[in-house]
């Protein structure tokens, strides 16, 4: 939510506004008026203290290696000493202790309840919520540490189970994946880029929340977009980029041939493009791709070898990709781990299948046990179809009265029930 | 401002000294959010000044966008799905009364004199899947050919016994009217993939039987901003009212008419702060776009005669459930997040044979064909797809039963759904009925659950997923739902 609110805010954000500030200046008195500006300055730079400590013999405290860092990224802002909002100082680990205005930092015994975590996991837009909406917030690997080490009793000295490292800002939720490793070191991406993606309408987010690596769909303007064009765009993203989808646009192997350079990408959707061989062979030094949408292009089997080549990939759809049949069969044959599409996947079969239906109306249940029901012959009464008088044949048969009744096929079933009485005497 | 207003806008402390234009905080505001920006930042136009936001999923997704199939009346489990041979001895004998166990009927059947079993007269075929086969009946041959590939639910079950506030609570999470429907969420959520068209779009098909109400508002964005509604495309004439401009107004009038308006529109926004102007001035844009987007994407000329033929032979007539599953794979294609297709007239309360066989064969063969669609163009992996109606039908007939005709009243407690695609296990059978399905007997599945799954799927913790209103955070969800995460590939 901080996210909209901002942006709405710039939008009302205008010229008498502006003006505004030089008579709050005045009217108000400076003395408060820079205390709110002080509140709302942007934090420090605090690059340095996000980087990994260097390689130390020994090993710093979870408080000192963590925990310190976080607090003063996040927190000493306003609660620390240049400043004790709420009567709070979170500068040192005595202050900590003694908490503010509202209460202790931390409870020992409740230690899920202490201020702090109720103060951070407060909805944002809760007056009370910290850091304050416009802030930085912490990110939810932050929190966890912060958490648990709060469940460990905050101790100042010694190194807390799992918190030993400065944690990353990428959510844990994802630690399956490998990409997140990269991510983990990853530079945001360029706002210019992404300004200029949305310029020309195309689509842009986060693989997931949190994360530095994207996913960039053309997919509103993709009959406009050529290499030249993707190249202008993505270049500057080349590191972020995980996945991108250039569908239905005018794309050939100069792309492809850039996308080979694009260590981040997994994914890669160049369905119905200007794609050739080419540029599946330049692409085929890329070890990490794991989806290959090749679809609706006029690539010939000389693309196989290149795809077998590489290593990375899982799946690829070549449905009416130009690749023959003999290709498809040739990597499958060398590449049986992958999941080839060729758009002919083959129709789930039929094990068994009912050919007739008798509705029995059988006695009612508690009257006939199952031993009662199996064991009588199941040859029918009649020999002939009591409504054509065509031969009996066996798979037809409906039970009335107790009476095993044969027909002639499965229509005369529903003609005898009609009027039963009307065929009582035709059961020979 | 009156406060009353302040507080239905969401104003707090911060965003008064940040926002308030020629109040004296609202100086402070500005010059802070200067800092916070550079020099010059707020000066600049807003495309220019907005800062990159991301509506992003809480967790990579395995499913990217949703087409949700939905079978309007609720057609019958018994016929379809759930096969029961066993009643097929029971013929017009009287429901036991250890089945029904008192549970509540509607006012329809609820003064009948009996309860007879109605056997379905379809016959049923086990296909083979990742289990040890599934039935399915006649009536859906194609669907069947895709057994391995579908994840049937044979134990949904809903609280709601008539269509409006079962198809409310399918739609919104709750009985009631009001809350957003799924797919205003998922855009809210997701945001929009292809800015040339609505995030939500809504598919209608006339079907052949007893139709009931289908309500706009079952698309609606409830309290969400109204950008997340759905869009309905129409079926005859333009897809979307006045979608062409009037005679004599070019382009470039509508273009000048626009930029106009939003400048309008733009200063209404500064001084009432109702972000539902914002949303106005985006739609009005978005309009204009889709005078372009929109004939594109109805246009089927570039659709060549095997894909055509897959979907069968009604695909060229305009709102027909093959032309809308034609069009949704379009749409698809096009990364459309959340593409919702009706299906009318499933409610057989009587003379259920002969209707529920023109209605299936209406579906079938074009939902078969939209699933070996998008899977071949390499987009069924992170597509969605969901089948189902708001509720199943009893197994006792309404009205006279015959050896032929039979009709069948609502049924809340259990029913069949199915989906298939992005992440979802494929092949598999979950959950059972009794032998009367009647009563679920193995892995029930709420609506709530089904919906945080489904959230699930698409990237979303459903209890993260919120939007503050009237003083609370509400989420589809409510404060139920749980993943099944035996549905999850």
């Amino acid at each position: 939510m901080s996210a909209p609110s901002f942006f709405r805010r710039q939008f009302l954000v205008s010229v008498p506004m502006l003006a505004g500030i030089v008579l709050s200046m005045l009217a108000v008195g400076g003395a408060s008026a820079i205390v709110y500006l002080a509140y709302r300055l942007p934090p420090p730079d605090r690059s340095e203290k996000a980087a990994p400590p260097a390689a130390e013999a020994v090993v710093a405290s979870s408080y000192e290696s963590v925990i310190r860092p976080l607090l003063d990224a996040k927190c000493t802002q306003c609660h620390g000493e240049k400043k004790q909002k709420a009567g709070l100082s979170l500068a040192t680990t005595e202050l900590i202790v003694k908490g503010g205005r509202h209460g202790a930092t931390i409870d020992r015994v409740a230690p899920e309840k202490s201020l702090i975590l109720a103060r951070i996991q407060l909805a944002l837009d809760e007056e009370k919520h910290m850091p304050p909406e416009e802030e930085d917030q912490l990110a939810p690997a932050e929190l966890a540490a912060l958490q648990r080490w709060i469940q460990a009793g905050a101790p100042f000295e010694g190194v807390v189970e799992g918190i030993d490292a400065p944690v990353s800002p990428i959510p844990a939720a994802q630690s399956e994946s490998k990409v997140v490793a990269v991510a983990a070191t990853l530079a945001p991406a360029d706002p210019k880029a992404i300004a200029a993606l949305r310029e020309v309408l195309v689509h842009v987010q986060p693989v997931s929340e949190g994360s530095q690596l994207l996913w960039v769909d053309f997919s509103a303007t993709a009959k406009s977009i050529d290499d030249a064009k993707a190249a202008e765009l993505l270049q500057p993203l080349r590191e972020q980029l995980e996945e991108v989808s250039l569908a239905r646009s005018a794309v050939g192997d100069a792309s492809l041939a850039m996308f080979a350079k694009f260590d981040a990408l997994r994914r890669l959707d160049v369905r119905a493009t200007a794609i050739g061989d080419a540029g599946i062979a330049a692409l085929a030094a890329h070890g990490k791709l794991a989806l290959l949408v090749l679809a609706q292009n006029k690539l010939t089997d000389a693309s196989v070898d290149s795809l077998i080549a590489m290593t990375g990939l899982r799946s690829v759809h070549l449905w009416r990709s130009g690749i023959s049949a003999e290709g498809i069969a040739r990597l499958r044959g060398k590449r049986p781990e992958l999941a080839v599409d060729d758009g002919a996947k083959s129709a789930s079969v039929a094990l068994e299948a009912e050919t007739t239906i008798s509705l029995t109306k059988a006695t009612p249940p508690q009257a006939a046990p199952a031993s009662a029901t199996a064991a009588p012959s199941f040859a029918p009464v009649n020999s002939k179809c009591p409504v054509t008088g065509a031969p009996v044949k066996q798979a037809y048969t409906i039970v009335h009265e107790g009476k095993l009744i044969g027909f002639c096929c499965p229509e005369c079933p529903k003609e005898f029930w009609a009027d039963p009485a009307k065929y009582a005497d035709r059961l020979q | 401002m009156h406060p009353f207003e302040e507080n239905r806008l969401g104003w707090t402390r911060r965003r008064f000294f940040s926002q308030v234009a020629g109040s004296v905080g609202a100086g402070l505001g500005a010059m802070a959010l200067e800092q916070l920006l550079g020099p010059g930042r707020i000066f600049a136009a807003p495309s220019e000044a907005a800062p990159p936001h991301f509506a992003a999923p809480h967790f990579a997704p395995k499913a990217k966008r949703v087409i949700y199939m939905h079978m309007e009346g609720a057609p019958s489990q018994l016929d379809l799905w759930d096969h029961k041979p066993g009643l097929r001895e029971h013929f017009d004998l009287e429901l036991p009364d250890s089945i029904r166990n008192g549970q509540r009927l509607t006012g329809m059947t609820s003064g009948q004199a009996r309860f007879p079993v109605a056997p379905s007269i379809f016959k049923f075929s086990r296909y083979a899947n990742a289990q040890d086969g599934v039935w399915i009946s006649e009536l859906m041959p194609h669907t069947a050919s895709l057994a391995n590939e579908l994840c049937f639910i044979h134990s949904m079950r809903t609280e709601a016994i008539n269509h409006e506030p079962a198809i409310t609570f399918f739609q919104t999470g709750n009985q009631q009217p009001g809350r957003p429907s799924f797919g205003a969420w998922t855009s809210y959520g997701l945001g929009s993939a292809n800015a040339n068209l609505p995030t939500f779009v809504v598919l209608i098909t006339q079907g052949f039987g007893n139709m009931q109400a289908l309500s706009a508002r079952f698309w609606g964005s409830g309290f969400l901003p109204s950008e997340h509604q759905g869009c309905k495309l129409r079926s005859a004439g333009d897809p979307v009212l006045y979608l062409k401009d009037p005679a004599g107004v070019t382009r470039e009038d509508r273009r000048r008419m626009l930029d106009l308006v939003d400048s309008l529109n733009e200063r209404e926004a500064k001084d009432s702060l109702d972000p539902e102007v914002r949303t106005r001035i985006a739609q009005y844009e978005m309009a204009y776009r889709m005078q372009m987007s929109v004939p594109e994407l109805t246009d089927f000329s570039d659709e060549d005669e095997e894909t055509l033929a897959m979907y069968g032979p009604e695909v060229k007539k305009p709102g027909t459930f093959a032309a809308n599953c034609l069009l949704a794979r379009r749409l698809a294609e096009r990364d459309v997040r959340f593409i919702q297709l009706y299906m009318r007239g499933w409610d057989q309360h009587g003379n259920l044979p002969a209707e529920m066989r023109l209605q299936a064969a209406a579906v079938d063969q074009p939902q078969a064909a939209l699933i070996k669609d998008l899977r071949r163009r390499g987009l069924l992996d992170d597509t969605l797809i969901l089948w189902g109606g708001e509720f199943g039908r009893t197994v006792y007939s309404q009205g006279t039963l015959t050896k032929d005709n039979y009709g069948r009243d609502h049924h809340p407690r259990c029913f069949t759904l199915w989906m298939a695609g992005g992440g979802v296990k494929p092949g598999i059978s979950y959950g059972k009925t009794d032998d009367f399905s009647y009563n679920i007997v193995e892995n029930p599945v709420e609506v709530h659950d089904l919906h945080a799954t489904l959230l699930h799927l698409l990237g979303f913790d459903h209890r993260r997923l919120n939007y503050h209103h009237q003083g609370r955070d509400y989420r589809l969800t409510d404060v139920f739902g749980n993943v099944v995460q035996d549905l999850i590939a």
